[in-house]
């Protein structure tokens, strides 16, 4: 039976609280998550699931309500120590890339471990290995802003992984791919899965939700769950 | 360690991506240290060789003043001097400055049946008692601009316009250009002639003072007995130095100032105003698990790599100017016209402190600039990152 890696007890986040322009983009969520799952988080835009992934993937606090994360009660950590635990335990997948630009593909991965305090060779290893489970070691020594868009997006994925996390977080992967690169990012992911990493993807694009890896599908709409099912 | 050296490793890379900016940067950077320091470093060698030059000169010395006008002292007044009460010595000083036609030079002609004390002779003999006419001893400056050397016959033009040929007997050395370089040494009677000045007078009279205590007390006796003298002290002149070294040195420093607050004005708006591709760039950073200790420690790398690169390399064209090519663009505004011409060369004398005042001056605020805009970006909720 797979342990329960991310829990999230009746949680809400409220912006700008108390003013006229409140917004309580989350709303009572509770879930869970356990190992070894890719969950799919469907909703259409501005429905509150980038909030979610942001309070699950420890970016942000919650107003109220309680999360834990890997056994963590995350919820009452200082910023220095979500910090701490995001760099070791979960990686992101941002819907615009968020690359940095005119540095190298191999530069832009080994961007997570540099406070690290790896080695060179260590780094080096990590992103040859996964260059090569992604298939871009080829490109590794080109600019970003010369690479292809799926090429990009799997910059973007190796260096969710270069801390070895268990937990990968997406927004919005395939927002700016095409049908085929979809389907390669699809695959990725289910080799990722392989590789006994967690996946929450946050998504409204029926590509990644109506693929057979995904294990469930959490409909998301105006900050609530509204359904989730296999 | 390794941590460090990572960022450090990180901050570069991000330096060579826009290598243009980051050079321009540290050139306008540099040549404003460079002038700044310039100053510093001439008004600090100017003064230290002034400190030389004044330790030779005697502690009092009487003018004869008419009408404003300095004229020739009567010989006959030393005698008189020379009874005071503390004075311990008394002489007769002939000098004067020569205006060379020939070169556009100003040489100071001083009159001397010996070395004068602190100078030595580098080359040849110096002078003595039985010199009487017709030799020289020179600074280097004079051999320099008429292309002569020791036993060459030099042609000086005394008041009454005759040709007077010198022979020059030795040429000096110094811990100073300053003192020795515009330098000639004649005999009494020589220098008389050159300058104009009768057998019954002389420039000025010096005087040596047996207790440094009474010098004031010294002074004030002359000044009471006799009428129509200026009485000068050794530690007026270091005052009016400094004062006017001081003086040129601040308003230059003033200026230098306004230019570096302008930098630094500039250089605080462009980082407190941190580009949006700069903040994007921190927002990525903390997103994939930088804290902002290690954001802090980066720019901080950021800062020292430019402030310190452009401060060095300031100081380092600053010295080169100062002490290697004599300060041609400060020379003619700190220094004044009448000694520009024949150029000295500068005393490479440096304090640790102006080293340290100029780093202090240069980095601390750059890395204040740097630092705390990047600061309050990096302590923005890293989930915005996900929302751009």
């Amino acid at each position: 039976m797979p342990e329960k890696i991310i829990v999230a007890d009746n949680i809400v986040k409220t912006f700008d609280e108390g003013q006229p322009n409140e917004v309580r983009a989350v709303q009572s969520v509770s879930l869970c998550v356990f190992e070894g799952e890719i969950v799919a988080f469907r909703g259409p835009s501005g429905s509150g699931k980038t909030t979610l992934l942001s309070l699950l993937g420890c970016m942000c606090k919650p107003t109220s309500g309680e999360i834990i994360v890997c056994g963590e009660r995350i919820t009452k950590w200082s910023e220095h120590f979500l910090t701490m635990f995001r760099r070791k335990h979960i990686g992101f997948v941002f819907q615009n890339f968020n690359l940095i630009e005119h540095l190298t593909a191999y530069q832009n991965i080994t961007v997570p471990a540099i406070p690290l305090g790896l080695s060179s060779r260590e780094m080096k290893l990590r992103v040859h290995k996964w260059a090569q489970i992604l298939r871009i070691n080829h490109r590794l020594a080109f600019p970003i802003n010369l690479l292809s868009g799926g090429e990009i997006q799997r910059v973007a994925i190796a260096r969710a992984l270069m801390a070895e996390p268990e937990l990968i977080f997406a927004d919005e992967p395939t927002a700016h791919l095409d049908t085929k690169l979809s389907n390669e990012l699809i695959e990725i992911f289910s080799n990722l899965k392989d590789y006994g990493k967690t996946l929450l993807i946050a998504t409204h694009d029926p590509i990644v939700y109506g693929s057979k890896i995904v294990s469930r599908i959490i409909d998301f709409r105006d900050g609530h769950i509204v359904e989730s099912g296999a | 360690m390794s941590r460090w050296i990572n960022i450090l490793g990180f901050t570069t890379l991000l330096l060579k991506r826009y290598w243009r900016s980051t050079l321009s940067l540290i050139i306008v950077y540099s040549i404003i240290v460079f002038a700044f320091a310039s100053v510093l470093m001439f008004i600090q060698s100017l003064s230290y060789e002034a400190g030389i030059v004044l330790r030779s000169l005697p502690e009092v010395w009487v003018q004869r003043v008419i009408g404003g006008r300095l004229l020739p002292i009567d010989n006959d007044l030393t005698a008189g001097l020379a009874k005071i009460r503390g004075v311990s010595c008394v002489h007769q000083r002939v000098w004067g400055y020569y205006f060379d036609e020939g070169t556009g030079g100003v040489f100071t002609i001083v009159g001397s049946d010996s070395i004068p004390d602190g100078l030595t002779i580098f080359a040849g003999k110096g002078l003595t008692s039985f010199d009487t006419a017709g030799v020289a001893v020179c600074g280097t400056g004079y051999l320099e601009l008429h292309g002569v050397s020791i036993g060459s016959d030099i042609i000086l033009t005394d008041t009454e316009r005759h040709l007077r040929t010198l022979r020059i007997t030795g040429v000096f050395t110094s811990s100073s250009d300053l003192i020795t370089r515009d330098l000639i040494v004649v005999p009494y009677g020589e220098a008389r002639r050159l300058l104009g000045i009768g057998n019954t007078s002389s420039t000025d009279i010096s005087i040596d003072v047996t207790n440094p205590d009474e010098v004031e007390t010294v002074v004030r006796k002359i000044s009471q007995r006799i009428p129509n003298v200026r009485v000068v002290t050794r530690e007026q002149l270091i005052s009016t130095y400094q004062s006017l070294f001081g003086y040129r040195g601040s308003l230059f420093l003033f200026g230098l100032m306004i230019s570096l607050l302008a930098f630094m004005i500039l250089a605080w708006q462009k980082a407190s105003g941190l580009s949006s591709k700069e903040q994007r760039e921190i927002g990525i950073q903390k997103a994939v698990g930088w804290s902002i200790p290690d954001i802090m420690i980066q720019k901080f790398c950021e800062g020292t790599i430019i402030s310190f690169n452009a401060t060095l390399l300031g100081l380092i064209a600053a010295y080169c100017h100062v002490f290697f090519f004599g300060a041609p663009l400060l020379k003619p505004f700190l220094v004044g016209w009448s000694v520009v011409y024949p150029d000295f060369h500068l005393l490479s004398h440096l304090e640790l402190s102006s080293i340290v005042l100029v780093f202090f001056l240069s980095v601390i605020p750059y890395l204040a600039a740097t630092v705390i805009p990047s600061w309050k970006a990096a302590i923005s909720d890293p989930s915005e990152i996900m929302h751009a």
